[in-house]
């Protein structure tokens, strides 16, 4: 009886074991990959709401709150909640409408190489290359990934040594110290109004 | 009408003692075949000296050889050959074209006989390879952080991931913000877009100077081949333009000719129009014009030996010559016409005449000699010049006229006897008349005052050029594009240090002086770019970041990525020294002797307005300067021509209406007739004053010469009417008029035809001779003709004569 039970337990931790790897699931490269394939699977001429709902198979893999933290800095814990959650929105369709089109155009005619990720202690780092007709024009990018909750995602993303984290900080803390956290809110649904007026069929590849 | 015996004359007789006059005019009418023999030899003796006649028409002739300014530029010109270019204009509508198009002209340049040297900092592979050493060093650092700036954002920009919130502008690298370190860099490599052309300029040093017309024409042929060879190799649109001293200068010589050419025919068909109106026959166009053409080929003559060349204002003295000696010559005619009828004998007749007229004729010539002559004590060789020809040539003229008219009348009236019409009756003047012209007289001299402040001195030596000139029109183009006018004034210093020197602290003087007249200073020295180290290091900074960002730059727009490929294409620069600039710059300033070392004061306006010439001469010579140092070039010698005009005008035309009131007091010999010939004068003036005010016509110092010749016939006029009126007891002022006006009317109007015709000149200095001449004339003979004398009788009918004339007849022979 005390052997079965036995038994059973390492069973059982096994089973916790295998599955919490199973759980971990892609590694770090294998995220950045399927972002990127999600994103050149969208369809930007679609309705917006096709568009809204092919994007959001990207969302997964991107940590937008971590990436928006980390651009607000010592704002995020000065705003609202209130405010923090229509930030969150308009940042998420920002990159749906701004960003994701742009990384699809620049990915969508080019093979992409992975040289190598590391992965450490809950962090990832996966460069990309985005081979040119020229070697010497090969667009090197850098995907910083965090694990949360199981999952890799994306909260930085660095090309020709900007990241941009940085870059939104920059502008954030600009834009705030100007006309303060409303006013940046303001400057977000400007910027998204024009982006969908701009975005009236497939992004040019 | 039948002439009047007047009382107190007693006819000559036979027995009577023959004076003077009769006895010179008996011996001409005797001997009038030989006095046209003689005549006609010794003007063709004299024709060999009238071919050899020149114009000069350079600004340099109307000074004094040995005056400061001359002598200056003499001296600069033997050094350096001058500051003046011959500037080629460049012009296409595609840009590619027109640099092309000039780099190609260049290079043909260098190999033209006429041209010593080009300066175009484009052509000199030191120049080109160095370009952006000759900015700032600070403009450099700037540059750099702009190329860093513009990278950041491209890079920014790049990342898929980027949202623009701040709507920030892209940065832009403008060329066209970095400064010069000198501005003296800006001459030599000016290229500039219009609206709707590209235009690049080329200065072309000519080996001969600015006066060399024939070199000249030899020059511009040259250069129009050799760009059209260039042309033809372009499938655009591009052409080439002349402007700069030479062309200019060349220009206005020849629309001179062509003017002096053209006015001159006008002149001659308005004359023989006005001879044919008067008198009805051909012969007076003989009796008139003869002997004044006898008389201007003799003033040429004279004027052949005594100064040897017309300049720019004593070119049109033929004109000025005819319409005054008309004077005589139709005084003469009118007063034989009418004696003629009376005697039925020319010889008698004329014998009438010239006693009638011998001392008026001595006393109109006198004072027109005289007001020439007061011209001649000026330094302006413009004025002494026009005095000295006019002066003797009226003399001649006259002095022709009383020899050859008489016997040119005999002949003719003896193998070509024609006969008179008998003269119509007086026409008969009314009161009412007489009052009407009194009022509107008195109205329009009311109107004449209102203008006197409207009528000014124009100063701008750019409105006496010719009409429409293309050379002048492309300098204010270049001059308005640039920002520099390339009318310098040049300090000769004894050496290279000292130049350095000066023009360090003449540009620390226009730094701290902001209402300064000058530009810039420049010396050899200046065209070596200073920190040259500091500027390659920066440079070089440029080049790595240029080179670590290839991908960025592929990505950047077409043209942004065309400024980033040229800029760099100059990162490259080396260090360099005096002795590697172009030998052409450095005879620019040292000349091929190197015995001076000049340095360049630009000015900041266009100093072709004499007023600020002036001023900006005056600004130059005021400057602290070492010993030795000699300031020369061609806007000190247009600021010294206005000077002395300025100077000595206003005391020749005093001198010379003194001299003329003395005159005309010795043969009157009472105040108040002297003032009565005056009058017509004086309103003469006034009424031109008023007539420039209304047309809107300046004074400049192109016609201010023709004032003294408007005093000489306005008391011209005055002497004839009054010298009769006083001797002709028992006529009325008006009958006096009947006799005397027609001989005033023609040779007023024969003055005016004259003037008139030079308002055909598209020279504009000459047009505005005849625009002055013409106001100034007419408005003596309204003056003298209608308005005093109406003025007189409505005196003398209302209230008393106002001229106490002569109790005996007195024969002035």
């Amino acid at each position: 009886m005390n052997i079965c039970r036995k038994k059973i337990a390492v069973g059982a931790f096994l089973m916790v074991i295998l599955g919490s790897s199973a759980a971990r699931a892609q590694p770090a490269q294998d995220a950045v990959q399927t972002f990127l394939k999600e994103i050149t699977a969208i369809d930007f001429s679609a309705a917006p709401e096709a568009v809204h709902e092919q994007a959001s198979k990207a969302h997964p893999y991107l940590d937008l709150e971590a990436l928006s933290q980390k651009a607000l800095a010592a704002h995020w814990d000065s705003v609202a909640p209130e405010e923090r959650s229509q930030f969150l929105d308009l940042m998420g369709q920002l990159i749906e409408y701004v960003a994701y089109p742009k990384t699809r155009r620049l990915i969508s005619q080019y093979t992409v190489q992975y040289p190598g990720a590391e992965e450490s202690a809950g962090e990832a780092r996966v460069p990309a290359v985005i081979q040119q007709q020229e070697k010497g024009l090969d667009i090197h990018v850098l995907y910083h990934l965090r694990e949360k909750d199981g999952q890799w995602k994306i909260d930085d993303v660095i090309l020709d040594d900007v990241s941009i984290t940085e870059d939104l900080k920059y502008q954030f803390d600009k834009i705030i110290t100007e006309s303060r956290f409303a006013g940046l809110l303001q400057k977000m649904k400007e910027r998204l109004e024009r982006a969908r007026k701009e975005s009236t069929g497939p992004p040019a590849a | 009408m039948s002439k009047q015996t007047f009382e107190g004359q007693s006819p000559a007789a036979p027995s009577d003692k023959i004076g003077f006059v009769e006895a010179q005019i008996r011996f001409i009418c005797r001997h009038a075949w030989a006095v046209v023999l003689v005549m006609a030899i010794a003007t063709a003796a004299v024709m060999p000296l009238v071919s050899k006649l020149k114009l000069r028409a350079n600004f340099m002739d109307l000074l004094p050889a040995d005056y400061p300014s001359i002598k200056g530029l003499k001296e600069l010109n033997s050094h350096v050959g001058g500051t003046s270019f011959l500037i080629g204009v460049i012009e296409s509508p595609d840009e590619t074209t027109a640099r092309e198009a000039a780099q190609r002209f260049i290079q043909k340049a260098g190999s033209f006989k006429q041209i010593e040297y080009v300066d175009n900092r484009t052509n000199s592979p030191l120049f080109e390879r160095n370009k952006l050493l000759f900015l700032k060093l600070e403009s450099l650092q700037s540059l750099r952080q702009k190329i860093q700036d513009m990278i950041s954002y491209q890079r920014r920009k790049n990342n898929p991931f980027f949202v623009d919130l701040l709507n920030e502008e892209a940065p832009v690298i403008d060329m066209k913000s970095l400064e010069l370190e000198e501005k003296v860099y800006k001459i030599g490599g000016f290229a500039v877009k219009e609206k709707d052309s590209f235009m690049q300029v080329v200065l072309l040093k000519p080996k001969h100077p600015v006066s060399d017309f024939v070199h000249s024409r030899l020059l511009f042929d040259e250069v129009e081949a050799g760009f059209e060879e260039v042309r033809k190799e372009f499938s655009k649109p591009v052409t080439l333009g002349l402007t700069g001293s030479y062309r200019t200068r060349y220009q206005e010589f020849f629309t001179i000719k062509r003017d002096l050419r053209v006015t001159g025919i006008i002149a001659t068909v308005l004359l023989i129009l006005i001879n044919l109106i008067g008198f009805r026959n051909l012969r007076s166009i003989v009796y008139a014009y003869l002997p004044l053409s006898v008389g201007v080929i003799w003033t040429w003559a004279f004027t052949e030996v005594s100064i040897g060349y017309l300049n720019l204002i004593t070119a049109f003295l033929a004109a000025i010559l005819f319409g005054m000696g008309g004077d005589y010559t139709f005084h003469i005619l009118t007063s034989f016409e009418d004696d003629y009828r009376e005697t039925g004998d020319v010889e008698k007749a004329l014998i009438m005449t010239y006693k009638d007229l011998w001392v008026p004729l001595w006393s109109s010539m006198s004072t027109t000699a005289v007001v020439f002559y007061a011209m001649t004590f000026t330094k302006f060789e413009g004025f002494r010049h026009f005095g000295i020809i006019a002066g003797v040539g009226i003399f001649i003229s006259f002095l022709i006229v009383l020899v050859l008219e008489p016997a040119l009348i005999v002949l003719i009236e003896k193998y070509f006897p024609l006969r008179r019409k008998p003269l119509r009756d007086r026409v008969k003047i009314s009161r009412w008349s007489i009052r009407v012209t009194v009022v509107l007289g008195i109205l329009f001299s009311l109107f004449s005052l209102t203008q006197i402040s409207r009528v000014k001195f124009n100063y701008n030596f750019t409105d006496l050029q010719p009409r429409n000139g293309e050379a002048m029109i492309l300098s204010e183009r270049i001059g308005e594009h640039f920002g520099v006018h390339l009318n310098p004034v040049v300090f000769m210093t004894p050496d290279r240090q000292t130049a350095s020197q000066l023009a360090g602290e003449i540009n620390r003087y226009i730094e701290m002086h902001p209402e300064t007249l000058f530009h810039f200073a420049s010396s050899l020295t200046l065209h070596v770019p200073r920190q040259q180290e500091e500027k390659i290091g920066v440079l070089k900074e440029i080049g790595q970041i240029l080179a670590s960002q290839e991908r960025i730059i592929s990505k950047l727009d077409g043209p942004t990525r065309e400024k980033v490929e040229s800029l760099r294409a100059h990162l490259d620069a080396a260090p360099f020294g005096i002795d590697d600039l172009p030998d052409g710059l450095k005879g620019q300033y040292e000349g091929k002797d190197a015995k001076i070392s000049a340095v360049f004061i630009y000015p900041a306006v266009r100093i072709l307005n004499g007023v600020y010439g002036k001023k900006f001469v005056k600004e130059a010579r005021a400057l602290p300067v070492p010993p030795g140092v000699k300031l020369a070039g061609e806007p000190v010698i247009y600021a010294d021509i206005l000077n002395l005009i300025a100077s000595d005008v206003p005391v020749a035309l005093l001198v010379s209406t003194l001299v003329v009131f003395a005159l005309v007091f010795w043969h009157f010999k009472r105040l108040d007739h002297v003032l009565w010939v005056h009058v017509p004068f004086m309103l003469g003036v006034l009424w031109m004053i008023g007539m420039m005010g209304a047309a809107g016509v300046k004074f400049n110092f192109f016609n201010m010469v023709i004032v003294p010749s408007i005093l000489g016939v306005g008391i011209d006029n005055g002497i004839y009417i009054f010298d009769r009126y006083t001797h002709r007891r028992t006529e009325n002022f008006f009958e006096t008029m009947h006799k005397s006006i027609k001989g005033v009317l023609l040779s007023s109007a024969t003055n005016i035809a004259a003037f008139c015709s030079l308002m055909f000149s598209t020279h504009n200095g000459m047009a505005s001779i005849g625009a002055l001449g013409f106001f100034g004339f007419l408005s003596c003979l309204l003056a003298s003709v209608f308005f005093v004398p109406a003025l007189i009788e409505w005196f003398e009918l209302r209230y008393a004569h106002l001229f106490r004339r002569n109790e005996s007849s007195e024969s002035k022979a």
